[in-house]
């Protein structure tokens, strides 16, 4: 089930809503929450859900093993183990075929590849859940000992099949205390529209501009029309997976969860280092918190860990090799800027260090889009125009008439309008009365307009939900 | 002064601070109210209102309410389904799908009086590659044949084709589409040029060989008794695409000479000579992927002329004017400008007497019924036998003796009309969805002439291996 979709939107959420609403008590809305979430999960997963269930088990059962030994051995395999199980699980669904299909190019075998079909949101999940265990056994957060109480944190729908990725201390406390004020409800609706819009009305459209100009034959394209293109895929994944992290974090409100922020205008950035601080948040921070700096690499462990991480960013992504490549070019910048320090990016002028960073930025996404090497190498061969294609063609000029108002809208809300919004609210109460009475004419506005146009995007889910 | 100052500021301060909470919490609340409300109503509106059955169009039939089967719940299709059902079949569809298009139209402005829809550069790398200066060289014509191959005796009747639908679904430029984008045959890419649509066609000589290969096959079965003929159509691309986008893509007229260097026995008729003079006049439909009535009868008679056999003016047919047309070209784009400007769409009815029986495509008989039905909406191209799935038997008061079989995709269906004063018996076979085995019904049924024709894009597409499939069933 996608968020962005009449039968969730007008349908599920309604049901649930009324549900949740139906008692004060916390303990049913925590039931009530279970339900639904697997409700949720098991309509586009039915026999998964039961893989969702048992890693759920899995880690609260090796959060009491490690909660019990604290200080022993035992903890420290419980928390193996723990990881053992929860990598090994996500290695078998994800990444067993492209391993065996390596294994047999590199070694010319003919060993079956395995094709388990990825169960959807099971990099999320388990790395929500990697994290408890991992906290669990570093004394950050309480161990949960109702079963119930931790399947909801894991299963919780707002962010279960896209992330962001919710780390357990992030709502530990929420779990068992929480209340929805109308303030939580109204910025959640607010929130949750506004998702919707950047979905519906800017990622879809700009997804339709994607397939006519990279969507053919990338090797007849033209110098400008790549550019195009891979900044126009660029917009669409930000609108797209930060739409979503909006929904999921307004419908986390609603039920009066506070997720941290998983976006914070990523293309203002003027360094690479700077872009992954301001891009999908929750997934750096995990890799920061979890994996950076694990004592693996001796004296070295400084930029073994960087590229290790960059590595596991990219392969996170997907099992193929253009997602290991585009975590692996993040990677390199982010260990160019960090050898050359911060005082040194400094003195380097502001303009020529946001050229810098679009150029890397947009060269990444052409890289994370094309699943296919040879494809890739002629959209390499495109940009820097050694095809001897034309300079611009006829097609992507026509492509940009025909949508200079969406593009314009697209490349205009990616600058913090918003916090510019929020300062003029702060000069006047008069100033806030009228900003906040905009906003709620710009959400029945924006509800709308996406509601008429899901009606045209059936079946149209989000990038993420592969990962 | 100090104290003063300290008992006056949270003083002042305090209301405004108040103010700002209440009339904040204010707005929250009506925030929350007035979204709330619209959620109840939209919810209420998709859960009483009437959901359609048949969307006319994007001619198809929507997604129905799934049945349950143990099998469909635990892989998913079933509540996958029940979410499709309900999204696809929103109370007044059509209407709000108008609106989606009139908003895409708003996000921009068109350049040189064109709007793209899909994938219009799914082409080779060099476009021109397929143009008969460059291809001339790489390839010969087969040699003549001179042995007939072993006439095929297989009567098995196989539904190879599941697809049906009460609402006639076109399927020439997306249904066997793209099946493989490097080949650079059909792309489902639309140009709107001048309010007109324009399916983006790219070709291909390889499979035009291959199509020139499977009719060649017939004649080879049917013997020199047979006059097997070739009309393939150009789409409105060759007629009307503007010159400098037209060098973009694929040349309808060099895929049609590449097709007749390879046609052997086989008598071609040349569709885009016969068009290319009236290309002034309504010879293609704006808004549907189609050619219009008035194409075909010209096409139809290029064809008389090479079969030799008598052809009615076109003064002689009852003109039938259905204004309001939007075809399909909308239903896939959802281009405004299509939308916008609707179309006649002009028939003819011939004048001569003839009988019209309808089969299944195992020729059990059905029905029988006009031969130009009435129709609405986007589907008034369905006029022609309402739809392809039928095998058709039109009968007429022509008594010279000759019997033809037209083996098309559904722009064949608008030479029927054209036809029914030139031959006594005309069996129409949609090669799609026919289940016997074509040469033996050619000759059960007395053909004396076979008509294979169909646009371009079934002729170097997906489309055309189904002639072949029907040869050797």
């Amino acid at each position: 089930m996608t968020f962005s979709s009449l039968f969730f939107l007008y349908f599920f959420l309604p049901i649930c809503l009324i549900c949740y609403s139906s008692t004060q008590k916390l303990e049913y809305r925590n039931i009530i929450l279970v339900i639904f979430s697997l409700i949720f999960y098991a309509w586009g997963e039915p026999i998964w859900v039961s893989l969702l269930v048992f890693s759920a088990f899995i880690d609260y059962i090796h959060g009491l093993l490690i909660h019990k030994f604290r200080g022993k051995v035992w903890s420290k395999i419980a928390l193996i183990s723990s990881l053992t199980i929860n990598l090994g699980i996500l290695a078998i669904f994800k990444y067993s075929g492209f391993l065996v299909t390596n294994i047999n190019e590199l070694l010319s075998l003919n060993l079956t590849v395995p094709s388990f079909k990825l169960p959807i949101g099971i990099s999320f999940y388990t790395f929500q859940t990697i994290s408890y265990t991992i906290d669990c056994y570093w004394d950050k957060v309480k161990v949960q000992k109702s079963f119930l109480n931790f399947l909801m944190y894991v299963s919780l729908f707002p962010q279960l099949v896209a992330g962001p990725i919710v780390k357990y201390s992030t709502i530990e406390k929420e779990i068992t205390s929480r209340k929805t004020t109308i303030s939580d409800l109204s910025k959640g609706f607010t929130r949750v529209i506004i998702g919707l819009a950047k979905k519906v009305i800017i990622a879809n459209n700009l997804s339709l501009i994607v397939d006519t100009i990279l969507g053919g034959n990338i090797s007849s394209l033209s110098y400008i029309g790549t550019w195009y293109g891979a900044i126009v895929y660029a917009l669409q994944v930000y609108y797209d997976f930060s739409g979503y992290s909006d929904m999921a974090i307004g419908l986390g409100l609603m039920f009066g969860f506070h997720f941290d922020e998983n976006f914070n205008y990523p293309f203002i950035c003027k360094d690479i280092s700077e872009f992954w601080q301001r891009w999908h948040i929750s997934l750096g921070t995990f890799f920061k918190d979890y994996l950076l700096y694990l004592p693996l690499f001796g004296k070295r462990r400084k930029y073994a860990s960087l590229f290790l991480v960059w590595f596991c960013t990219g392969l996170w992504h997907g099992a193929s090799w253009n997602y290991i490549i585009w975590g692996l070019y993040f990677g390199i910048f982010v260990f160019i800027e960090s050898f050359l320090g911060k005082k040194k990016i400094k003195k380097i002028p502001m303009i020529v260090r946001h050229i810098y960073s679009k150029l890397i930025i947009f060269i990444g996404f052409g890289i994370f889009y094309f699943e296919n090497l040879k494809s890739l190498l002629n959209f390499f061969k495109n940009l820097f125009f050694i095809n001897g294609n034309a300079f611009i063609d006829d097609i992507t000029k026509i492509s940009f008439a025909n949508n200079i108002i969406l593009i314009l809208i697209a490349v205009v809300f990616c600058f913090p309008i918003t916090k510019f919004i929020e300062k003029l609210r702060e000069k006047s109460t008069k100033m806030l009365a009228v900003l906040d009475m905009s906003q709620v004419a710009v959400n029945v506005a924006l509800l709308l307009i996406s509601s008429i146009m899901l009606v045209d995007a059936t079946n149209n889910p989000f990038l993420y939900f592969r990962f | 002064m100090n104290n003063i100052d300290n008992i006056d500021i949270p003083i002042l301060k305090q209301p405004v601070k108040k103010d700002r909470k209440q009339i904040e919490k204010s707005i929250q609340t009506i925030n929350v109210i007035v979204i709330a409300l619209i959620f109840a109503a939209i919810s209420l509106f998709l859960l009483i209102g009437k959901r359609p059955t048949v969307s006319k169009t994007e001619n198809r039939e929507l997604a129905r309410f799934p049945s349950f089967s143990s099998k469909s719940f635990f892989d998913g299709e079933y509540t996958a389904n029940i979410a499709n059902y309900y999204n696809d079949t929103v109370p007044f569809r059509s209407t709000f799908k108008d609106m989606t298009s009139s908003l895409r139209a708003s996000m921009g402005i068109e350049l040189d009086g064109i709007i793209i829809y899909g994938n219009v550069n799914g082409g080779k790398k060099d476009a021109k590659k397929d143009t008969l200066s460059a291809e001339k060289t790489e390839t010969t014509p087969p040699p003549k044949q001179t042995t007939d191959e072993t006439t095929p005796t297989v009567t098995d009747v196989t539904t190879g084709i599941t697809e049906s639908s009460p609402v006639p679904v076109e399927t020439v430029p997306v249904e066997d589409e793209i099946d493989d984008i490097e080949e650079g045959i059909l792309s489902g890419g639309i140009l709107v040029y001048k309010n007109r649509g324009i399916p983006v066609y790219y070709g291909s000589f390889a499979a035009g060989q291959n199509y020139a290969s499977f009719v060649n096959a017939y004649k080879a079965d049917l013997g020199e008794s047979v006059n097997v003929y070739s009309l393939v159509a150009p789409t409105a691309q060759s007629f009307y695409m503007p010159k400098k986008y037209a060098e973009k893509y694929g040349s309808e007229k060099d895929n049609l000479e590449n097709i007749r260097q390879f046609l052997n026995g086989v008598i071609e008729v040349d569709a885009y000579n016969a068009l290319l003079p009236h290309k002034k006049e309504n010879i293609y439909s704006r808004t549907d992927h189609h050619w219009a009535p008035l194409g075909a009868f010209y096409a139809a008679q290029e064809f008389a002329k090479k079969a030799n056999v008598p052809f009615a003016d076109l003064s002689t047919y009852e003109k039938v004017i259905e204004p309001g047309y939007v075809g399909t070209l909308y239903g896939w784009s959802q281009v405004a400008a299509l939308k916008d400007n609707p179309e006649d769409f002009i028939y003819y009815k011939p004048s001569n007497q003839y009988t019209t029986t309808y089969y299944d495509p195992n020729f059990n008989f059905d029905h029988k019924g006009p031969l130009l039905i009435k129709a609405y909406g986007s589907s008034l191209y369905c006029t022609f036998m309402g739809s392809d799935e039928f095998i058709v038997h039109v009968n007429t008061d022509v008594k010279n003796g000759r019997t033809l079989a037209i083996v098309k995709d559904s722009y064949g269906n608008a030479l029927v009309p054209c036809l029914t004063g030139s031959f006594e018996n005309i069996y129409v076979i949609d090669m799609r969805y026919f289940n016997l085995n074509a040469i033996n019904f050619m000759r059960e049924h007395g053909v004396t002439d076979v008509l294979f024709a169909m646009n371009t894009f079934s002729a170097t597409g997906g489309n055309s291996k189904h002639i072949e499939r029907i040869r050797t069933q």
